[in-house]
C-alpha cells in the first residue's frame, strides 16, 4: 500500500481508507514563529475495501474481539488527545504525529487532524521565571520535563513529555532575563530559541532535536522532472534596519513593591495569581503562599500578596540591512530573554533575512532525499540552478507525495549562540593593542569613570564623669557614663558609564582611566570620581549608574551597594562602677560596664572595685578596626577609676575594582569614669571625686572609590 | 465460450455473444500528476484498471434467467462482485455498472424475450494499485 498512517501503534489505516491526507511541516529561518507540522487527513471506515482483512479474506478483529474497523470507530468517537500515529509513504517514514481532533463525516467517515510534538506542546502552561545566566539547555529540559538517557557525540538524548535530543553547544549557551508565563510551553521554548538562535528539527525517525541550525551537506534535488510548472521567487519582506530591544531583570534595594492580589475578605483555596510583571520577595500577614515563582503565586486563606518588582533595564540595538530606500524598521521588543548577550546576534540574524534573503515558493515531488531544514540545491522556476534551504512542504498524499514547497535562498543559518562569551577588564595604562584574533571581531565596551568615595565618619563620645542624687531610700552614686560610638559614614553610590557597540574592533584604542573619588572627610560625604576617555569618548556622556551593573557574562555586580556599605558604627563605651548607700549598707558593682564589641573586635574591659568602696572606669567601646581600651583601677580613696579611651577607626585602604567607596566607620565611645565613696558618718555617705573618662575614639576619612576601568565584552 | 455470468456469488444462465467480450485497460493518475517545469509529464499513478465489455443473450431454455440476472445487474447498488476472464485465469472484482439497453425481442413460447443487452463492467477501484 503507498499510503498508511498507523494509529496509537496498532492496525494500520490503509492505502483505500485514506481518500485524503495532507501534511504540513515547517520550520522558521529562527523559530520566530516556532511552527509545529500538522495532518489533516479523512479516511472512510465504511468503504468495504477499508475493512482490514486477513489472508483468508476475513475481518480482522482487535485483541478484544471487536472488528477492527468498530474498534477504530470507536477509538475516534472517544480519541484521547495526545495519541500518536506514525505515517508512511510506501516504506518512507514521514512523521510521528499525534491527534488533536476527530471529527465524524456521513456516513462512515472521518476527519482526523494530527499535530506534531510542538503542537500538542501548545497546548500545555508554562510557569517562566527570571533567569539570571542560567543555559538554554535548563530551561528547554525544564520545559520539555526531560530527563538525561543518554548522549552521542554532539547529541544528549532525553526523555520527557516527549524524547528529543539536545546540541550540546546549544545547551550550553547562557541566557538571562525573563520568561513570562504562558498559557502555552510552545511559546515559551520560542523566546528561547529565538533569544539564541536554536532551532528545532527531527531526526530521521522523527524524534525532535533542539540544537543550533548547521547547514549539512549540499543534497541535489534533481532535474526538472520534480518540478512542476508555476512556482515563484519572492523577496523576504525588505527592511532597513532592524532595533532589538535588550533587558535586563535585577532585584535591587530601588525595586518597587506592588500589591499583588486582594482576596478582599473572600477565602481562596489554591488560588492561581498571575502578575503583570515579575516580582520577588513575596509576603502576605495572612495568607499562605502555597507555591510560588517569578511570575505567578499559588494562595490560599484571606488576606492581600505583595511583592517587588524587579527593576528593568533596557536598551537598544541596531543593524542595518544593506537595504536602500525609505527607512523601514523592524523592532523585535517583547522577548526578554534577549540581553547583552544575545542581543547583538539577534539583530544580526534578523538582518540576513530581512536584508536579501529570497523565498521560492514551488510545487515538488517529494522523494525522501531531503528533509525540512536540509540545505538542497535545485532548479529554480526560472530555470537557475540554486543553493538553499527548505522551509516548508504542505503535502499532498498520493500515488507519489506532491509538496506545495518553500525555500529560502540566498541565506545562510548565522549568528547564533551568544555574541558575547569573553570579556577583558582594563584597569590600567593608555594603550589598549587588542589581541589579533580579537581584530575586526564585534565588541562592546563599557566605560566606567572614577566610584565615588565613602563619606567620612562621626568620632565617638568621651564618656562622662560619676555623679550622685540623694533620695529617700539612699544616696546613688553611679559611676559616669560610656560615651556613644560615632556614626559611620555613608557609602558612595555613583558612577557614570559609558556604552560603546563596536562592530569590528580596530588594532588599537587610546584611554584615559578615571580617578576614584577621594573619601570624604569626617562628617563629610565622598567625591564623585573623574571621567575616564575611551577613543575620545567620555564617560561624561554616559550615564549616572546608581544601583549597580551586572557584567552579564558572569555575573559580577560593579557599583555594588552591598559592597560599598555605610561605615559602622563604634562601639559605646562601658560605664562606671555605680555606689549605692542605704542605711542597712552599701551596694556597689563589682566591675565597671565593659566596652561594646563590634563583630571580632572587643571592647575594654570595665574595671574591678577595690578598696573600700572605689569603682572603677568602664572599658572604652570597640570599632571594626580596634579593641577598646581596658578602664582602670581606682589607686586611691579620693578617686574612682578612670574611663578606657573608645577605639580609633581605621582609614580604609581604596576600594576594590568597580566599588564605590565605603563609609568610614565612627569612633568608639570612651567608657566612664568610676567613683569613690566612704561612710563618712553614722547615717551618712560622702562621695570622693569621680575618676576621669575616657576618650571618645576617632574616626577617620572615608574610603576612596575605585579608580575608572573599561570592560570590553567580546566573542 | 463461458457458460453465464457470475455477479455476486451467483452464476447466471445467460449467454455471452461470442466475439463480445473485450478488455480495456487504464493506468490511474491521482491529483498529484501534472507537468514539469521542463515540460515532462508527472504522473501520479495510483493503479492500473481492467474493464469489461460483453453482450449479453438471454439461454432461449431459460428465459427466467436472464430476467433474473437483470433485476441483479439494474439492482441500485454501489458495486457487484464479478468474474471475468483474465489471461488464463479468471479475475474476481468489484465492478460498477452505470447503464445498459437491451431490446424487446418479442414473444417466444409464451415468454418475452429480450435481446441485444451490451453491459460495461467498470471497476470500483484499480484491481492493481501501486
Amino acid at each position: 500500500m503507498a499510503n498508511r498512517i498507523i494509529y496509537d501503534g496498532g492496525a494500520e489505516l490503509t492505502n483505500a481508507t485514506i481518500l485524503s491526507c495532507e501534511i504540513m511541516r515547517q520550520k522558521s529561518p529562527f523559530s520566530d514563529p516556532l511552527s509545529f507540522d500538522t495532518v489533516d487527513a479523512v479516511v472512510d471506515l465504511g468503504a468495504s475495501d477499508s475493512k482490514l482483512f486477513d489472508a483468508d479474506n476475513e475481518l480482522l478483529l482487535d485483541a478484544d474481539e471487536v472488528v477492527l474497523e468498530e474498534a477504530f470507530a470507536a477509538d475516534f468517537a472517544h480519541y484521547v488527545k495526545g495519541t500518536p500515529c506514525e505515517i508512511f509513504h510506501n516504506d518512507e517514514f514521514l512523521g510521528r504525529y499525534y491527534i488533536s481532533q476527530a471529527t465524524r463525516l456521513p456516513i462512515n467517515k472521518w476527519r482526523l487532524q494530527f499535530v506534531s510534538a510542538l503542537g500538542i506542546l501548545n497546548k500545555i502552561p508554562y510557569n517562566g521565571g527570571i533567569y539570571e545566566r542560567v543555559t538554554a539547555g535548563e530551561i528547554i529540559n525544564a520545559i520539555m520535563g526531560g530527563e538525561y538517557i543518554s548522549e552521542s557525540g554532539e547529541l544528549e538524548y532525553y526523555e520527557g513529555k516527549f524524547p528529543y535530543y539536545l546540541q550540546k553547544t546549544l545547551k550550553e549557551t547562557l541566557i538571562s532575563g525573563w520568561l513570562p508565563r504562558y498559557k502555552s510551553s510552545r511559546d515559551a521554548l520560542h523566546d528561547v530559541l529565538y533569544a539564541v538562535g536554536g532551532s528545532v528539527l527531527k531526526t530521521s525517525d522523527g524524534t525532535l532535536k533542539f540544537t543550533f541550525w548547521q547547514p549539512t551537506a549540499v543534497v541535489d534535488l534533481g532535474d526538472k522532472a520534480r518540478f512542476y510548472e508555476g512556482g515563484e521567487v519572492q523577496s523576504a519582506q525588505k527592511k532597513t534596519k532592524i532595533v532589538v530591544t535588550e533587558h535586563e531583570f535585577r532585584d535591587t534595594q530601588y525595586d518597587k513593591q506592588v500589591e499583588l492580589f486582594d482576596s478582599r475578605g473572600v477565602s481562596v483555596a489554591n488560588k492561581l495569581v498571575v502578575f503583570d510583571n515579575p516580582c520577588h520577595d513575596l509576603t502576605s500577614d495572612t495568607l499562605t503562599i502555597e507555591e510560588s515563582g517569578a511570575n505567578y503565586a499559588v494562595v490560599s486563606g484571606v488576606g492581600v500578596l505583595t511583592g517587588y518588582e524587579y527593576t528593568h533595564n533596557t536598551a537598544l540595538v541596531e543593524e542595518y540591512t544593506g537595504v536602500e530606500g525609505d527607512e523601514d524598521v523592524k523592532n523585535i521588543s517583547n522577548n526578554y530573554l534577549i540581553s547583552t548577550l544575545n542581543s547583538l546576534n539577534v539583530a544580526k540574524r534578523e538582518a540576513a533575512f530581512y536584508g536579501f534573503a529570497e523565498l521560492v515558493n514551488y510545487d515538488i515531488v517529494v522523494t525522501g532525499d531531503a528533509d525540512i531544514g536540509d540545505r538542497v540545491s535545485f532548479i529554480d522556476p526560472f530555470g537557475k540552478t540554486v543553493d538553499g534551504y527548505i522551509m516548508s512542504e504542505n503535502i499532498e498524499m498520493s500515488g507519489i507525495l506532491k509538496a506545495a514547497a518553500q525555500f529560502i535562498t540566498n541565506w545562510q543559518p548565522n549568528h547564533q549562540g551568544n555574541a558575547y562569551n569573553n570579556y577583558t577588564i582594563i584597569s590600567s595604562g593608555n594603550t589598549w593593542n587588542v589581541p589579533v584574533e580579537l581584530v575586526g571581531k564585534p565588541a562592546r565596551i563599557v566605560v566606567f569613570s572614577g566610584f565615588e568615595g565613602g563619606g567620612g565618619g562621626y568620632d565617638g563620645q568621651d564618656g562622662s564623669t560619676a555623679y550622685w542624687e540623694r533620695s529617700d531610700y539612699g544616696t546613688f552614686y553611679e559611676g559616669g557614663q560610656g560615651g556613644e560610638g560615632g556614626e559611620g559614614g555613608e557609602a558612595g553610590y555613583r558612577v557614570r558609564i559609558l556604552t560603546l557597540d563596536i562592530s569590528a574592533l580596530a588594532a588599537s584604542y587610546t584611554y584615559t582611566l578615571g580617578e576614584g573619588g577621594e573619601g570624604g572627610e569626617k562628617m563629610q560625604s565622598g567625591q564623585l570620581g573623574t571621567d575616564s576617555v575611551f577613543n575620545n569618548l567620555s564617560t561624561a556622556y554616559g550615564v549616572e549608574n546608581v544601583d549597580g551593573w551586572a557584567n552579564p557574562i558572569d555575573g559580577t555586580i560593579y557599583n555594588d551597594a552591598t559592597v560599598a556599605t555605610k561605615g559602622e558604627k563604634g562601639g559605646k563605651g562601658g560605664n562606671g562602677g555605680y555606689l549605692q548607700f542605704y542605711t542597712s549598707g552599701p551596694s556597689y558593682s563589682e566591675y565597671a560596664g565593659n566596652g561594646q564589641n563590634v563583630g571580632e573586635k572587643e571592647g575594654g574591659k570595665g574595671a574591678k572595685t577595690v578598696g573600700a568602696y572605689q569603682t572603677g572606669g568602664g572599658g572604652g567601646g570597640a570599632t571594626p578596626d580596634n579593641d577598646g581600651q581596658d578602664g582602670s583601677e581606682s589607686s586611691s580613696r579620693y578617686y574612682g577609676g578612670g574611663g578606657g579611651d573608645g577605639a580609633d577607626a581605621l582609614e580604609k585602604p581604596q576600594a576594590s575594582l568597580g566599588q564605590c567607596g565605603k563609609g568610614a566607620n565612627g569612633g568608639a565611645g570612651g567608657g566612664g569614669g568610676g567613683l569613690s565613696g566612704e561612710s563618712a558618718y553614722s547615717g551618712g555617705f560622702y562621695p570622693w571625686y569621680g575618676g576621669p573618662a575616657g576618650k571618645g575614639g576617632k574616626s577617620t576619612k572615608g574610603q576612596k572609590g575605585s579608580n575608572g576601568f573599561i570592560l570590553v565584552m567580546r566573542e | 465460450m463461458y457458460s453465464g455470468v457470475k455477479i455476486d456469488g451467483t452464476l447466471y444462465d445467460v449467454r455471452i455473444v461470442y466475439g463480445s467480450i473485450k478488455r480495456a485497460f487504464s493506468i490511474n493518475e491521482g491529483k498529484n500528476s501534472g507537468q514539469s517545469i521542463g515540460k515532462h509529464r508527472i504522473r501520479d499513478i495510483i493503479g492500473t484498471s481492467y474493464s469489461y465489455t460483453m453482450q449479453i443473450e438471454p439461454n432461449p431454455n431459460n428465459i427466467a434467467a436472464y430476467n433474473a440476472f437483470y433485476e441483479a445487474i439494474t439492482a441500485p447498488v454501489n458495486r457487484h462482485e464479478v468474474e471475468m476472464p483474465y489471461g488464463d485465469e479468471i479475475l474476481t472484482f468489484e465492478a460498477c455498472i452505470y447503464s445498459g439497453t437491451d431490446t424487446d425481442g418479442g414473444m417466444f413460447a409464451n415468454r418475452r424475450k429480450w435481446t441485444g443487452l451490451t453491459l460495461v463492467f467498470e471497476p470500483y477501484k484499480p484491481q492493481r494499485e501501486v
